[in-house]
This record gives structure tokens, C-alpha cells and sequence, in this order.
């Protein structure tokens, strides 16, 4: 912090009326064991710092891995000069400081301190718990774990003054069923900021290793409408769109579909989207933004009305609306953008076996590819795995089929909301069935 | 660009101001480690024993200069260094890297990547030898010798006639970014190498609204090239093509649905082979056993008309390499020659597990990673026929101009790719603009299934993501799926 202070103060007295210090470090670990073996371990603490330097309403920004002062003298100058060649921004502005959100719950130290070879026999654990899961499975990809420990420190020329730590898991698995020539995929990570929240191995290998178990040896079927399920899994093909459309910055200058929707109802009357920054032991979750102003919960979408987007300081000045705390920077080198926190789709009260067992021919889909929900345009398209459901029975798993909608068609066809949301993801969903949308094959 | 364009590019050139190209000249690259450090790191990576030791150091400095919603917003100067070490046991990589370039933090990280192995066996570095970087890539105007003025002319210029293409278009959207990385390699077998590669990349954005409807149009153009580059490429050119794109696809009807003749026009579209079946060859998932390519060498996977390569030597374009990350020189490769699998791109790991070359695919974003198999520049082949007489010889499909992006799924084969631009063909001719299509299908029935290749071979830029990001380029001539890929439109 001390640091940043000098760095300001020498902003300051070259000339930045206005001006802000980013410093990131981090202490990271990652480790994969495949077929038994460790096959790989990444140690690192990598870091730098981020300097937003204001000049006559102008901006100029510069990052480096080296925060010595010998390279912080030779860079303000830069940035002044710099500084003069961009234009002046009439919405550029940076928070004061105020009181920030405290006992978020966002910092395990235990689960740091254990030694490398019981996160080595962790995952060794996981991975015979995956091969045995089913006589399907026939190989591992291998398993990973991750830890990283990040400070985020901030200080700005308004006063702002910041630094917080916490922590994030990632437990990572990959299997691969076997039928024949063919081979499916069971793939996919989960993540805690307190470890204690992960699931538990067993959980972790039946959620991905049964989605490779269930679609081995899919099929096309008959091009049509069909009711359409998707599970937590592949609800991720609508709210990625969602999350794009929902960003304050895309609605403002037209690159969403709901740009022209605030107030507006865009969907049935029991979907609602919410991003949440205060969630306790939340894996996105943050007392303060990334320029600092204090998170917030948000609520985006509320019974079908968009009430909301995301925003961060300059975008909320342009569109002349308050600012969410949604402004974020992938690490020290990125100039702040908006982003989501815990972001997800509001469960409701519906059971997913009695959706299924109502279907009168749909397919739950177990898995996506490609893009989605698109942003812009508001059209669904992706290529789908899953399973065919004939009056409420499963019949047989799916592949080499398409899925098209209008986000239209799917927000204002959706016959239900379950109950089976898990936040172990920063974006996050309960199954969600649509009425009608069109397969093609 | 308003009150705001009145700024023009004549007052960013007063003379008192230094560019950012004359500042960024001042700082000098960090000298390297001197011969006896060297030793000393790759003896410590090996304390555990180990196949080989490796110290990889980077610097990177780069300008980024964004316009959008006509205001030069941003103007960013990176700097970033740091140095890694490798040991590597079988398939085992340890790897921990610091900032800088600090002898006694690297001892620290070589002493964390020695932990991976544990094999005690004497093993001696090897004295180094340096080796030459081939010179596939050159810069004959350095990228630092331009001032920030002048790039910021091409952008203005670009922007405006992406503006003035019609009253259509709502947004344009530029992001110059150019960068000169640095590199230095050394292993334990005596391996020593540097360079130095320049890179241009610019992407441009439009975005067309009428009636309630919206369209982003967008072109890519880079190269690892000096500030010649633009003697030959026009961000001009480029913008007018984004422009373009938007606004004729705002016509659009919905895309069909089904299996039906795809016809791929020359370029980027290589990005099917790239994702279809590029990845798929890559020796990591082959000597793992999840492609489906693992047992198939020298073995006919395709139609004779298929030949596919990746060329880490094709002078300066965004794939090549000089030499991969592991200090292996950038070469040609034919994957798949005439249907029969001949080849796969391996990084060191790869290679020594298989018996094979190293063939200089061990790439990596940067210093906070570890090499893996990577592609570079991969294209299909020239073939012989003429691209107006594959169209004029299909009486029913789809012509696809651009997709946005794809992805496979390596262990099933599956793909998908998000259609940016395309039209019908119908009796053999273009007529309207289709949109919202989604490609799927798996790359061995892609490969089956090309009955017509075409002899206008274009490579197309982009960046290819496999835990990490790389620079690459995909090509290929106009050619024809007839079957195997399912085009999933809701008309």
C-alpha cells in the first residue's frame, strides 16, 4: 500500500490531476496427476502493477511486472507524454472512498498450508473414484487442482485506498467413456473460495463422469420442435449470452439484445437474473470494485422486467444511472471493463424429475457446443448432446443434433424453473425448460 | 468523429512531445543470466534427476491503442518480464517462474520445478551452444521507430470509412496492438537461442442496426512483420470489409436447417480443419490416446484430395515461430498428405514419448506457462479446381464467407463453429444472406466428405485457445463439404 501511495504521489506531481495504482499479486499452485502420476506442478507469485494517469480529461494507462523504483521513475514520464495523445473523455471520473462491505468470508489460509503431497494424494483419490465410477469409463484425461491467493490493492487520487486477500479452488476432472471406436468426454472443473465448499470427490465424479456414462453411443433424431431441458450443466448456452447482453457498456452502445429493454418484460414471469457480489463465500465474491466502488447485489432481471445492467464508473456516467461495482481487471495490465460477480438464473419451486416426467417428447440437454444465446443478435444456436424423453420416459442419448431459437422463443417460453441451483461456479443456473424450440439434424 | 475529431492527427505531432516509439527505446532488455548461472539453474532443476532442465526468458513491451465511439479512449503501454524453469521427467513437467529476472528468485523456481522428478541419476548440463534463429521473420521498419502519430492516422482513416459506408452503421470499434517479445531458451542438452519477434494485430468492429435488427461485421489483420506490413495490408481495406459485412447481412433471412453441401470460401474458414481435425494431431492427445487420430498413422483418413499442413516457416505470418518455446526451429509439416495421416506436431514431451522429431509445435502465451503441442500456421492445401466452378456445380447449399469462431472436442471429434456471414447457393448460384447458423459435425466425416478443393489458398489470422492463447493463422483454398456437416438454422 505504501508503495502505491508513493507511486500516486509521483503521478500526482507530474502533472495527473487525476490518477489511480493497481497492484496485483498472487500466489498460485496448480497441480495434475493423470493415470495415477503427478504429470504436472506450476508454482508461481506472479504480479505487477496498473497506473491509470489522467491529464487534461485524457487518459494513458501502463503496466509492468517490474515495480522497482528505478522502473517507476522511467515510466511516469511515459505516461504523461502519453497521456496528451489520447482524447479527453468527457466521462471519465473514479469513486471516492466510503465504507466497504466487511466479513465476506472470502479467505481460507488452512487449506494452503497443507502440504503438497496430501493435494497430490487428494487427487490421486479423485481419479480412482472417476475410473470406478462405471464399466463406461474407460480412461482418465486427468485431474487438476488449482489454488491461487490474490491481494488486490487500489489507491486513487480521490482518497480511495483498498487491499484485500482472498482465495480460490478449482478441483478440475477429465474421463472419457468408451463404447467401441467412439469415445465420450465427462469433463469440467468445479470451484470454492473456502475449500471446505467444494464438494466432495464423490459428488465431483458422479455430476462429470455420469454426463460421459449418459451420452455414449448418441444418435440423431427426427428434426422438429421438441421441449427442451436444460440441466445446470448446459443452462450456460443462455446465461453466457445473458451475462454479455446484461453488460452496461454492450447495452449502451447497441452490441445486446436488450439494449432498448430496461423496464421492459423479456421473459415469463418467474425469471429473474441476479448478479450478486455480497455473497457469503461466494466464489466471485468482493467487498469492492476494481476502481473502487463498494459491491453491491443487483438484480437484472426481475419476474420477466429488465430492471438493470452492469455497470462500472464511466459507463454508469454515460448512460447517467449509479454504478454496480461491476468494474473489473483481469489482472494488473488490464484497464477496467465491466464484469459479472455471482451472476445466476433465480431457482423456483419445480422438482427436475417431475419436469422430465411431464415431457411428451423433449430432450434434456447434458451438454452444448458453440456459442449459445448470442449477444447481439439474441439468436440460440449450438450443437447439442443429450437425452431423448418420450411421454415422460427416457428413451435413448443424442448427438449430431442442432438447436435453434430466438431468445424471444426462450425467455418467453419457459414452462419451468427447478429448484437444483448449486453455486459452485461463478455464473450459475437451475434446469430450465423451454416449451418449444427447433432441432435440426 | 465530432468535436473531438478536431483534434487532429497534426497536434499529436508537436515537436516537443517525445513519441512513445523513442521512449520505448530507451529501456533496453534485461541483460540474460551469464554462462555459470545458466549452469548453475539447469543443475539445480535436475537435483531430483529428470530428461532435461530448461530456462525460458521473456520481455515483452507493447503499445495498445483503442478508438471507439470515436474518442481515442486508450492508449496503454505494457512492459512484462520474467523468467521460468522447466525440469521435465517423462511426461512430467515441473514448472515455477518469477518476474524479472532475479538469479536467486530463478534458483527458487528451479529448485520448485526439480520436485516434479524423482529419478536421482547424474546427469551432466551440457556446455551451451548457441544456436541462430532461422529468419523466417523480418522487420525491415522496426515497429518502434513509428510514432504513435502515424499509427493513429491509419486508425482515423480506417474509422472514417467504415463510418461513411452507409448510415447504417452505429459503431466502430479499432484496437491497434503491436508488441516486440523477446526470448531467450536454454536447456541441459546444451541448447541455446534468442531472438527477437515483432507482431501487428488489429481487429476491427462494426456494428449495422436497421429496423430493430443488428449485425457486427469484423476483420482481423496481423503479422509478425516490421511497419512494412501495412505497405501491403490496408486497415483501410479492412474496415470497409467490416462495414460491409454488417450492413449486407442485415438483409438476412434465417439460416435453414440440416445436413446439406457446405461450400467454404478461401481463408479463415481453414479454422474447420484447424479445429476439425488440427487438434486432433496435436502429439500430446495422441500419445495420451484421446484422438482419434492416435493409431491412424499412415493410415487413409481422408479423400485424396486432402493434403494439410502446418508451416511454423511461412515468412512472417502470425503462426510462425522462428523457433518454438522450447528453442525448436520452425519448420513445414505435412500432417496429412494426399488422405493418408503422414505426421503430428509435437512439442519435446510429445516427441521423445513417441519416437519422433520434435517438431518445433512446443509453443506457449508466455512465461506463466509451460510448452505444450500447438499449432502455427495450419492450412489445407491448393487443389486444382477453379472456386467459381465449385459453385457453379452445387444446386442446392450453403456458402459460408466467415465464421466467427469454433471449438472441438478432441476425445468425441465433435465440432462446432458459430457462421458469421453466409448465403444460400441455389442452381449453382449466391443469392441471399442467411443468419443465426450453428456447424456441427466430427472432423473424420469432414475429412471423407471434401469432394472439391480449390487454387486460391488464403490463410486467415486469428488466436487458438488450449489453456492458453496463441497466435495463429488458419487457411485454406474455397472448397465443398458435400456431407457430414449439419447446418442447425431455425428456417
Amino acid at each position: 500500500m505504501e508503495q502505491l501511495n508513493k507511486i500516486l504521489e509521483q503521478c500526482v506531481s507530474a502533472g495527473a490531476e487525476m490518477a489511480d495504482v493497481f497492484g496485483v499479486s498472487r500466489r498460485t499452485l496448480v497441480i495434475s496427476v493423470r493415470d495415477g502420476q503427478v504429470e504436472s506442478i506450476k508454482k508461481a507469485d506472479p504480479g505487477g502493477i496498473g497506473i491509470r494517469f489522467f491529464a487534461g480529461g485524457k487518459m494513458a494507462f501502463a503496466h509492468s511486472t517490474d515495480t522497482s523504483e528505478a522502473s517507476i521513475n522511467s515510466m511516469i514520464p511515459k505516461l504523461s507524454a502519453m497521456a496528451q495523445k489520447t482524447e479527453k473523455d468527457p466521462f471519465a471520473g473514479m469513486p471516492g472512498p466510503v465504507d466497504y462491505p466487511k466479513d465476506l468470508d472470502i479467505y481460507d489460509g488452512r487449506q494452503l498450508d497443507k502440504p503438497v503431497e496430501d493435494k497430490i494424494d487428494y487427487l490421486k483419490k479423485l481419479e480412482q473414484l472417476a475410473l470406478k465410477f462405471d464399466p463406461f469409463i474407460s480412461k482418465s484425461n486427468g485431474v487438476s487442482y488449482e489454488e491461487i491467493v490474490t491481494t488486490r490493492s487500489l489507491a486513487n487520487s480521490r482518497g480511495v485506498r483498498f487491499s484485500y486477500d482472498s482465495t480460490f479452488y478449482r478441483v478440475g476432472i477429465s474421463v472419457v467413456a468408451s463404447k467401441g471406436e467412439e469415445m465420450f468426454p465427462g469433463e469440467g472443473s468445479m470451484f470454492a473460495t473456502i475449500f471446505n465448499d467444494m464438494p466432495k470427490p464423490e459428488e465431483i465424479v458422479a455430476y462429470y463422469a455420469s454426463q460421459a456414462v449418459q451420452l455414449v453411443g448418441g444418435t440423431p433424431i427426427e428434426p422438429g420442435d421438441y421441449e427442451i431441458v436444460f440441466t445446470p450443466r448446459s443452462a450456460g448456452s443462455i446465461y453466457w449470452g445473458l451475462n454479455f447482453a446484461l453488460n452496461g457498456d454492450n447495452a449502451y452502445k447497441g452490441y445486446s439484445f436488450l439494449a432498448d429493454k430496461l423496464g421492459k418484460t423479456v421473459a415469463t414471469a418467474n425469471f429473474s437474473v441476479i448478479d450478486n457480489a455480497l455473497m457469503p463465500r461466494g466464489i466471485s465474491t468482493r467487498p469492492v470494485d476494481d476502481e473502487g466502488t463498494p459491491c453491491q447485489k443487483t438484480v437484472l432481471i426481475e419476474n420477466g422486467v429488465v430492471r438493470n445492467f452492469l455497470y462500472d464508473y464511466k459507463t454508469a456516467a454515460k448512460a447517467k444511472v449509479s454504478p454496480t461495482g461491476s468494474a473489473y481487471r483481469e489482472d494488473y495490465g488490464s484497464t477496467p471493463g465491466i464484469n459479472h460477480s455471482n451472476l445466476y438464473i433465480a431457482p423456483g419451486k419445480d422438482k427436475l424429475e417431475d419436469v422430465v416426467a411431464s415431457l411428451k417428447k423433449g430432450i434434456i440437454v447434458e451438454q452444448t457446443q458453440g456459442w449459445g444465446l448470442h449477444s447481439v443478435t439474441g439468436q440460440y444456436s449450438a450443437g447439442i448432446n443429450g437425452i431423448l424423453v418420450e411421454n415422460g420416459k427416457k428413451i435413448r442419448p443424442v448427438a449430431g443434433v442442432t438447436l435453434a431459437a430466438s431468445a424471444d422463443e426462450i425467455l418467453m417460453g419457459i414452462g419451468a424453473i427447478c429448484d437444483d441451483i448449486k453455486f459452485h461456479w461463478d455464473m450459475t443456473s437451475p434446469s430450465l425448460m423451454i416449451k418449444r424450440m427447433k432441432v435440426g439434424a | 468523429m465530432g468535436q473531438i475529431m478536431l483534434l487532429s492527427a497534426a497536434s499529436f505531432l508537436a515537436p516537443k512531445l517525445l513519441s512513445f516509439a523513442e521512449l520505448r527505446a530507451e529501456s533496453a532488455f534485461s541483460p540474460p543470466f551469464d554462462d555459470d548461472e545458466v549452469k548453475t539453474l539447469l543443475s539445480k532443476a535436475l537435483a531430483r534427476g529428470g530428461d532435461f532442465s530448461e530456462i525460458y526468458f521473456e520481455s515483452v513491451q507493447s503499445l495498445s491503442l483503442k478508438l471507439s465511439e470515436r474518442v481515442f479512449s486508450e492508449a496503454v503501454l505494457g512492459f512484462s518480464e520474467g523468467t521460468g524453469v522447466r525440469t521435465v521427467d517423462g511426461v512430467k513437467n515441473g514448472y515455477a517462474y518469477i518476474n524479472g529476472v532475479d538469479f536467486a528468485g530463478a534458483r527458487e523456481a528451479a529448485a520448485t520445478a526439480a520436485f516434479i522428478a524423482n529419478s536421482p541419476r547424474n546427469i551432466e548440463v551440457a556446455a551451451p551452444v548457441d544456436k541462430k534463429a532461422p529468419g523466417y521473420i523480418t522487420a525491415r521498419i522496426p515497429l518502434a521507430s513509428i510514432s504513435e502519430a502515424r499509427k493513429m492516422e491509419l486508425m482515423e482513416q480506417a474509422e472514417q470509412v467504415a463510418r461513411d459506408f452507409s448510415s447504417h452503421i452505429k459503431q466502430v470499434d479499432i484496437t491497434y496492438y503491436d508488441h516486440i517479445k523477446k526470448r531467450r531458451v536454454a536447456n541441459s542438452n546444451g541448447l541455446r537461442i534468442e531472438n527477437e519477434l515483432p507482431l501487428i494485430w488489429i481487429v476491427i468492429e462494426v456494428l449495422a442496426e436497421k429496423d430493430g435488427v443488428r449485425h457486427q461485421g469484423r476483420s482481423r489483420i496481423s503479422a509478425h512483420q516490421g511497419f512494412e506490413f501495412f505497405d501491403e495490408n490496408s486497415m483501410v481495406d479492412a474496415a470497409r470489409e467490416a462495414a460491409r459485412e454488417s450492413v449486407d447481412m442485415l438483409a438476412a433471412k434465417a439460416a435453414p436447417g440440416g445436413t446439406m453441401p457446405v461450400v467454404m470460401e478461401c481463408g479463415w474458414g481453414g479454422v474447420l480443419m484447424h479445429e476439425a481435425v488440427g487438434h486432433g494431431l496435436e502429439g500430446d492427445f495422441i500419445y495420451k490416446g484421446t484422438s482419434i487420430y492416435a493409431d491412424k498413422l499412415g493410415k487413409k483418413v481422408a479423400s485424396d484430395l486432402i493434403t494439410l499442413v502446418d508451416d511454423s516457416s511461412w515468412p512472417n505470418a502470425r503462426g510462425t515461430t522462428e523457433f518454438d518455446d522450447e528453442g525448436t526451429p520452425g519448420q513445414r509439416n505435412v500432417l496429412i498428405e494426399n488422405g493418408i495421416v503422414t505426421g503430428f506436431m509435437h512439442d519435446l514431451i510429445s516427441a521423445g514419448q513417441l519416437k519422433m522429431a520434435p517438431t518445433g509445435n512446443g509453443r506457449r502465451e508466455s512465461f506463466h506457462h509451460y510448452p505444450i503441442p500447438r499449432m502455427t500456421n495450419t492450412f489445407l492445401d491448393n487443389g486444382k479446381s477453379n472456386p467459381a466452378d465449385i459453385i457453379a456445380d452445387t444446386p442446392k447449399g450453403i456458402y459460408i464467407k466467415s465464421l466467427s469462431w469454433g471449438s472441438v472436442d478432441t476425445i468425441s471429434g465433435q465440432f462446432n463453429f458459430a457462421v458469421r456471414e453466409a448465403y444460400l447457393i441455389e442452381n449453382g448460384k449466391i443469392t441471399g444472406p442467411v443468419s443465426g447458423a450453428t456447424l456441427i459435425g466430427r472432423g473424420i466425416d469432414v475429412l471423407t466428405n471434401i469432394d472439391a478443393v480449390a487454387n486460391d489458398l488464403k490463410l486467415g489470422v486469428g488466436i487458438c485457445g488450449k489453456d492458453q492463447w496463441v497466435p495463429v493463422t488458419s487457411g485454406q483454398p474455397t472448397v465443398r463439404i458435400a456431407s457430414g456437416i449439419t447446418v442447425g438454422g431455425s428456417a
